[in-house]
């Protein structure tokens, strides 16, 4: 099982102040950032995430499948959960082989999707 | 007769103002989205000054540095430029990068040696692809303006910058630790 220890990437201040908030009240550690470079940074900077739940699509041209895309390129093995509100970042996910979450989410539907990933690793 | 005549006139009274008004406003749109992306693109570009200057104080690897001087000297340039521009069009400029941005700094301060080098690179592929989007998104934009100019001037170093960081980060290579 993959530690308790979550990077959200999130440009959006509401989803990320509630998603936090739900994370925390279910007892995961929460590191936020709200890019792909600053993800990227804090990845390589907290070794023990066990779950990467990033937006697809981050503000001013930044997305999370670059984010994906550089994590994996660096050797980062972390599971991680792409969500979107968009229907093309579900194909996205599959593609990238990561986990998807559909927004809006709900606390269940966070919930159990971080479980499923920190248990079979994404 | 008259009447009809009457009827027209202020149809196209109207007409006019409505025109006119979409022209207003049009305008209006046009230079707040050109205020928005001066704004950005100053904030980014101290950002990468910022990051720069980082790399070259903390970092041993002489590609790794060598990347960061042209990027400090590259935005420097572009950020005085873009100065002008501001200036010319009464826009404030940021002084600081953005809350994400010196986040992002204040956790490179505390990484070292080869893992600090290969987030850098790949904190510069990252920000320099959102750079060329945003300014390819500028330069394409309508208009013809200095903003537009300053965009379509800037793009081939950020493009250029881009390209270094990614042969920069495959000369890195991935991390072994398996730790992330």
């Amino acid at each position: 099982m993959f530690p308790k220890r979550v990077l959200l990437v999130e440009d959006d201040p509401d989803t990320r102040e509630i998603t936090t908030l739900l994370l925390q009240h279910a007892g995961y550690s929460v590191i936020v950032a709200q890019g792909a470079a600053s993800g990227v940074v804090e990845s390589a900077a907290h070794e023990d995430i066990g779950v990467i739940l990033t937006d697809m699509y981050l503000g001013h041209g930044e997305s999370g499948v670059a984010l994906i895309r550089s994590l994996r390129e660096s050797g980062s093995r972390t599971p991680i959960v792409l969500t979107s509100a968009h229907e093309e970042a579900c194909i996205a996910a599959r593609d990238l082989e990561v986990m998807f979450l559909p927004k809006p989410y709900g606390r269940q539907a966070l919930l159990s999707v971080m479980a499923m990933a920190r248990a079979c690793g994404a | 007769m008259s009447r009809r005549f009457a009827t027209h006139a202020v149809a196209g009274a109207l007409l006019f103002a409505v025109a006119f008004g979409a022209g207003a406003q049009d305008v209006a749109a046009t230079r707040s989205a050109d205020a928005t992306f001066i704004h950005h693109a100053a904030a980014d570009g101290l950002a990468e000054i910022q990051m720069g200057n980082l790399a070259l104080q903390q970092s041993s690897n002489p590609a790794v540095k060598e990347l960061a001087r042209r990027i400090v000297s590259d935005h420097t340039k572009a950020n005085a430029e873009l100065g002008t521009v501001a200036q010319a069009r009464q826009v404030d400029l940021p002084t600081a990068p953005d809350a994400d941005a010196r986040e992002k700094t204040a956790t490179l301060r505390g990484l070292d040696g080869a893992k600090f080098d290969r987030a850098w690179a790949a904190a510069m592929v990252l920000d320099h692809q959102k750079a060329v989007a945003m300014f390819s998104a500028e330069a394409r934009a309508s208009g013809g303006d200095d903003v537009q100019d300053f965009a379509t001037q800037t793009l081939p170093t950020l493009k250029t910058h881009l390209e270094l960081a990614r042969q920069l980060q495959g000369s890195l290579g991935a991390s072994t630790s398996g730790g992330d």
